[in-house]
């Protein structure tokens, strides 16, 4: 302990000139500034630079928090939003405030011709009473994410087909996989199907695109029978 | 003088400080039903479309099931491109395409249906122009997002009276639930009815052809939203010759599809907020 002491007087002591000439020069100069302060009559000048500095602090602090509050409410209500599983992903789940439905004149043979693709389709376009088509298409960028078609066949019944890629899942298609409860295979490809309450189901995957459709014919050989149509 | 500066200081940093964290987490508070349509849009507090909120399975011996349609059911018409939170057009359009195959030319120049009697669930030119009539008579978006019950209801009035026809809107609501016999009563006159719902709960019925059906429920939306009943199915589930359960749904155009196979339970009192047999002549 003592030789603790002894070391910390040591250095105290080192350098003991140097240090008085020091405290010399700061004393002058606080003397030098209470002279000034004596010289400006008004001692107030300190308490205003104190309001000025609260102010200050205030409003500094009211533009933190309003721009933290900003950044927050935009990665909240935009960030995640707008980019949860679906930009930057491969595969994509899409909900109906991402697309909208664009009606169009083109029938999925048309697009095929157009865009050098090799959707499958039933062609009834020749004999068909009616068909409809439309486009299925995200709001931000307008790409085409599912090709829709309702035609009516030879016999009045109306199919309604839709085409997606097999990495893009569409809301409106969930209730595909409740309702095709059985399956089979149908040119070697894995058929899910289903019947119930007037209209037969149906859903596959060929080539790297997913179909779904429906048809108001509830004879089960029917449904199959279109599926074989559309991969022959 | 000095003390109100800072008081008032204060003050408005509080004051930002609870701004933003209403903006952020919103006001928290107690549920209030929608007064307003609109769904789909994306907005704070809506739940994503389609996420599931059950899923049970059914074994029986037997099942038998009644139902009751409309003629031909409704046209399952869905939105056009452009008319955000539009479903009120959408249900709208669902009711007048479905009385013009009655009453020429409520769709100027449009043949709703097929020489089967079937509707047509889509064109291209006729039925987006009648929702953008039906969106505007019924002022969609314009006090608020999407439409209210009354301007919807109104709306369609003005819509069919425009075209030179009489309508008649009778409200089928009993306490907080669709009223049965009044349901099946509209729809065996072969009248729809337009559904204001709180939050649209869609069950799907599927049967595997082995005494069980799976049965799935799926939130469309919580936000307010308009559909079509069309339908009604009564579902008898027994064992042996034990009734033991009873399932009753309303079939309806969800606006939102073309697939039929589109259920409300009719006992659920947690759903709506309006229901109207609609009938034109």
């Amino acid at each position: 302990m003592s030789k603790e002491r002894d070391f910390h007087r040591y250095i105290e002591n080192q350098n003991r000139e140097e240090k008085d000439a020091m405290w010399k020069k700061l004393e002058s100069r606080l003397e030098e500034e209470s002279d000034n302060a004596e010289n400006c009559g008004e001692v107030l000048v300190l308490s205003k630079n104190r309001s000025f500095s609260y102010v200050k602090y205030v409003a500094i602090s009211c533009i933190v928090a309003l721009f933290l509050g900003l950044t927050v409410f935009l990665i909240v209500n935009y960030g995640f939003k707008k980019n949860d599983g679906f930009i930057d992903t491969e595969n994509r789940y899409c909900t109906f405030n991402d697309y909208y439905k664009q009606e169009t004149v083109t029938t999925i043979k048309q697009y095929n011709i157009e865009n050098n693709t090799d959707f499958l389709f039933f062609d009834f376009y020749d004999f068909t009473e009616y068909y409809s088509c439309s486009q299925f298409k995200l709001n931000d960028t307008d790409e085409i994410i599912c090709l829709y078609e309702e035609i009516v066949d030879a016999d009045g019944a109306i199919i309604s087909l839709y085409v997606t890629d097999d990495k893009t899942d569409l809301d409106i298609l969930e209730s595909f996989s409740t309702s095709c409860v059985n399956n089979a295979i149908i040119n070697s490809v894995n058929v899910s199907w289903g019947v119930e309450f007037g209209l037969a189901y149906a859903k596959f995957e060929s080539e790297d695109n997913c179909y779904y459709f429906s048809v108001d014919v509830v004879e089960q050989d029917y449904i199959l029978q279109l599926v074989e149509m559309l991969l022959n | 003088m000095l003390k109100i500066f800072k008081k008032s200081c204060a003050f408005v940093a509080i004051a930002i400080l609870l701004i933003n964290i209403t903006c952020v987490f919103g006001t928290g508070a107690t549920y209030e039903r929608n007064s307003r349509y609109s769904g789909y849009g994306e907005y704070e507090g809506m739940t994503p479309y389609a996420t599931e909120i059950s899923r049970e399975t059914i074994n029986y011996t037997r099942r038998e099931y009644e139902n009751i349609e409309t003629t031909n059911g409704v046209p399952m018409y869905m939105p056009t491109a452009g008319l955000e939170n539009g479903c009120g057009s959408v249900g709208g359009a669902i009711i007048v395409g479905f009385y013009d195959k009655y009453y020429e030319n409520l769709i100027p120049n449009f043949t709703p249906h097929l020489s089967s009697g079937k509707y047509k669930n889509g064109d291209i030119t006729y039925v987006p122009q009648l929702m953008r009539d039906l969106y505007t008579l019924m002022r969609t978006n314009v006090d608020d997002v999407g439409v209210s019950e009354p301007d919807c209801i109104e709306g369609l009035k003005q819509y069919v009276k425009g075209k030179g026809y009489s309508i008649q809107v009778n409200s089928i609501r009993s306490g907080s639930v669709v009223d049965e016999s009044s349901l099946k009563n509209s729809l065996n006159n072969n009248k729809p009815v337009l559904l204001f719902c709180d939050r649209t709960d869609i069950y799907t019925v599927a049967s595997s052809g082995t005494n069980t059906d799976l049965v799935v429920g799926t939130n469309l939306t919580s936000a307010g939203h308009i559909v079509v009943a069309y339908g009604f199915y009564t579902l008898k589930y027994y064992n042996g010759n034990t009734l033991f359960r009873t399932d009753k749904y309303i079939n309806v155009a969800t606006g939102l599809s073309t697939l039929k196979n589109m259920f409300l339970k009719i006992e659920s009192t947690d759903w709506c907020n309006g229901a109207y047999s609609v009938a034109v002549n």
